[in-house]
């Protein structure tokens, strides 16, 4: 983190990602996704088995990321193009995913820059089980944490 | 230049009195997500402006913010209070009708890009085949669905929509059923497509030459008229209405206030209207 | 027979707008970046009725991308509708100033686009619902 900037205001940005979160999966998957909570992480760690990772920088700088289990990012991406799951290949995955997490960031940038001083940074995706993402940051991180159907979807925020 | 507390509050106190739609606390990000292009376009540099120019012309500016902020919303019937008390209360009434009457006749009369039309006329077949023998026909049925937009109805007319649209409540079994999927889109059955008429009409026109009706769908439209207009328009809607028709308007509207010529009926949770058996023109 | 073009690098979103476009009726051509949308441009300019434009790519932005189009005498005609996350005031401004004739935040619905796309090439105009007094 770069130390001279102010921190947003955290509780503007959760709200925010959590609209941004619910407008993006209803609009774009047609998913109804129920708000179950906000918890914090004194790491920022990522390990599903599909994640999605923007980095804010600018006025404003930190990480957004959504993360879910491979099931419902595949389910999530066949809604938005409209093909079968079994059809999904590693390229759709991985671009959807990106997408998603696009759309969630960019809704909430607005907020957080107030004149255009943040960039988000192209998103990082990654698929897979068999890693363990981790970001250096002395922030905390704002884990909030969604229903879609029977499933766990989490967007992160370290900003 | 994010929005301001004031702003804020003033745009959604405006939202509010002219659509019945409540904008939460915490909800600037929404504002300004949706509102934005309309400030830039409209050349205010703030959203106390925008605010300002809304107050003094209360027309297609007017359309445009609250049309912004509500729709995004024209979605496939699916499981809400609306769609049990259409399933399980009109429908039946209109088939038994149905039975007795050579021709039912339904209004759509904001079909947007037909969701609406469509989905009513699936849910008719639908109950039709579980009737089984003594079902009436289909085209027994037939419905009317207007817009004052052109664009969008040409969109309605074609009956086809995308995976995006689609994936927005339509029900898998009805997607099966009532679609043919041409790859790239999904396209409106011929025999739902064959009993709905699409039509560009102003409600501030005559209803007169549209007929009467035995159900009229007016869902989420008044919102945008003036409290003169709405007693008119609820008044030519009665007009319309044949005796024992049915009124369903959206969930924020209520015709109270505006005339006293409909009776509510409460079916599973959702309000309906039909015309009062003493009804007065107020 | 008039195309749509479509620039974003992501293959998703030109998924969902050659399906938008598709039910409407409409080839959709599709580009990854901003170069590779101009490279289409040499190719089919007479055919394209609207591009539709996506804002952070690799290489040159949409607003580049834009003014490329703009200052170009063969295709400056040609309506550009931005389709973008970026929500911004002063993005909506530079891209307004630059001749955008329309700016979509993502996310968006069918309607939304399908009706942006009536308007542009001609197919009529106006929204939903009713007119107001």
């Amino acid at each position: 983190m770069d130390h001279h900037q102010d921190r947003p205001d955290q509780d503007r940005l959760v709200s925010g990602l959590r609209d941004a979160t619910i407008q993006v999966l209803r609009t774009m998957a047609g998913r109804e996704v129920a708000y179950v909570g906000l918890s914090a992480m004194n790491q920022f760690v990522l390990k599903d088995e599909a994640c999605g990772v923007v980095r804010l920088r600018g006025s404003v700088s930190g990480l957004v990321a959504i993360s879910c289990g491979l099931d419902l990012a595949q389910y999530l991406v066949s809604c938005i193009i409209g093909v079968a799951i079994d059809e999904i290949g590693q390229e759709e995955l991985l671009d959807g995913v990106s997408e998603l997490t696009n759309m969630i960031c960019g809704g909430v940038k607005t907020h957080l820059g107030g004149g255009g001083g943040v960039e988000l940074l192209p998103p990082l995706a990654v698929v897979g089980s068999e890693y363990v993402a981790q970001w250096k940051t002395d922030c905390d991180t704002s884990v909030l944490l969604f229903r879609v159907d029977d499933n766990t979807f989490r967007v992160y925020a370290s900003v | 230049m994010a929005i301001t507390k004031e702003e804020f509050d003033l745009i959604r106190q405006f939202v509010h009195e002219h659509s019945g739609i409540l904008v939460g606390d915490g909800k600037e990000y929404l504002v300004e997500n949706r509102l934005n292009v309309i400030l830039v376009k409209n050349k205010c540099d703030n959203f106390f402006q925008l605010y300002e120019k809304l107050k003094k012309d209360n027309g297609a500016l007017c359309v445009e913010v609250i049309d912004a902020m509500t729709t995004n919303e024209t979605l496939w019937f699916r499981d809400t209070s609306f769609f049990a008390a259409l399933s399980n209360f009109v429908i039946p009434t209109l088939l038994e009708k149905a039975l007795h009457k050579p021709k039912i006749r339904i209004w759509s009369a904001a079909c947007s890009t037909g969701q609406e039309p469509y989905s009513v006329a699936m849910l008719l077949d639908q109950a039709r085949s579980a009737m089984g023998k003594t079902a009436p026909p289909l085209d027994r049925f037939a419905i009317l669905a207007t817009d004052i937009s052109p664009s969008v109805l040409s969109i309605a007319t074609m009956g086809r929509y995308s995976q995006l649209a689609i994936s927005r409540g339509m029900r898998p079994a009805f997607l099966e059923r009532f679609f043919i999927n041409r790859g790239s889109y999904y396209e409106v059955a011929p025999g739902i497509h064959d009993i709905v008429t699409f039509k560009q009409f102003n409600l501030k026109e005559d209803f007169k030459p549209l007929g009467s009706f035995d159900f009229i769908l007016c869902r989420n439209v008044l919102i945008y008229f003036s409290n003169e207009l709405k007693s008119e328009i609820y008044r030519k809607l009665y007009e319309s209405l044949v005796r024992d028709g049915i009124l369903s308007i959206g969930a924020s509207e209520s015709p109270r206030g505006y005339t006293t010529v409909f009776e509510q009926v409460m079916v599973e949770g959702a309000a309906l209207y039909r015309p009062s058996t003493n009804a007065g023109l107020s | 027979m008039v195309k749509l073009l479509t620039i974003d690098d992501s293959k998703t979103i030109r998924r969902v707008i050659a399906g938008i476009g598709a039910a409407l009726g409409y080839e959709v051509l599709e580009a990854e970046h901003g170069a590779a949308g101009l490279e289409v441009l040499e190719q089919h300019a007479d055919e394209v009725g609207l591009i539709l434009l996506d804002w952070n790519m690799p290489g040159m932005n949409g607003l580049e991308v834009l003014k490329t189009i703009k200052a170009n005498q063969n295709w400056k005609h040609i309506p550009v509708m931005m389709v973008t996350t970026e929500g911004e005031r002063e993005y909506i401004i530079q891209a307004i100033q630059a001749g955008a004739i329309h700016y979509q935040t993502k996310p968006f619905t069918q309607e939304d686009i399908s009706a942006r796309i009536m308007e542009a090439l001609g197919q009529g105009k106006g929204r939903s619902g009713g007119n107001v007094a």
